[in-house]
């Protein structure tokens, strides 16, 4: 059965970061994944908007735009073409979970809907996500 | 993406090339510094079934990218990245830290 992966920005920021211990950790999951056969890594257009924006302030538009390169070529990430929607769900979440952010929770409510496996190396979300995944 | 092979590595490892075009890569054959051709994959290879798996691919070349972008950060561990991501991206983390004016 295929599984679909959805990255958040900080575990593309590892994937492309100098900063080792942090590459260290995506390429283990990376690893890991390789060995699986049927999966998609997907990115969604808000990850997409945060990683863009981070590379190009943090390190400049001729990095931004080899960045943009590898995460549109279909042979290594899918960009999902979504609409962006604010539903009575994702309010609620939203609302209730105090740790968390609207492009959080419209990322994890996006998952939920689509039985995609949310990948991120923040806590907080993490544990919201774990949290509403038993739930759904 | 384009292989660049000599004409005479290519005689000698010629199945494992060509296999490479079913990944969609093309292979330029020179002779010395002389480009003698390419050799491009069929319509049918490039819509092969043979399914593709993204991580192992974001993998091959991740080291290669890494270096060009430069993408440097202090941070200690995933969480102190993530608010410095929070910080760059929107300005201010979720403990309120802000970005220093000079970053």
């Amino acid at each position: 059965m295929e599984k679909n992966y959805l990255l958040d920005s900080n575990v593309l920021f590892a994937i492309y970061t100098e900063n080792d211990r942090l590459n260290v950790k995506a390429q283990e999951w990376l690893l890991k994944i390789s060995k699986r056969k049927n999966i998609k890594i997907l990115i969604h257009p808000l990850v997409l908007i945060e990683t863009l924006t981070l590379i190009k302030y943090r390190s400049g538009i001729e990095s931004e735009k080899l960045v943009r390169k590898e995460l549109f070529d279909p042979k290594k990430y899918l960009i999902l073409e979504e609409q962006i929607s604010l539903d009575v769900k994702t309010i609620d979440i939203f609302e209730k979970e105090s740790s968390i952010g609207i492009i959080d929770t419209i990322i994890i409510q996006y998952c939920l809907k689509n039985k995609i496996e949310l990948v991120t190396f923040d806590i907080e979300m993490n544990n919201v996500w774990k949290k509403l995944k038993r739930k759904n | 993406m384009t292989i660049v092979v000599q004409v005479s590595d290519f005689r000698k490892n010629m199945s494992a090339y060509l296999s490479k075009l079913e990944d969609g890569y093309e292979i330029e054959l020179k002779k010395g510094k002389v480009s003698k051709g390419k050799i491009i994959p069929t319509i049918s290879n490039v819509n092969s079934k043979r399914r593709i798996n993204m991580a192992v691919n974001i993998l091959s070349d991740m080291d290669r990218v890494r270096k060009k972008i430069g993408l440097w950060t202090e941070a200690k561990d995933a969480e102190e990245a993530n608010n410095e991501i929070d910080r760059i991206v929107y300005g201010v983390d979720r403990n309120g830290k802000e970005l220093p004016p000079r970053f």
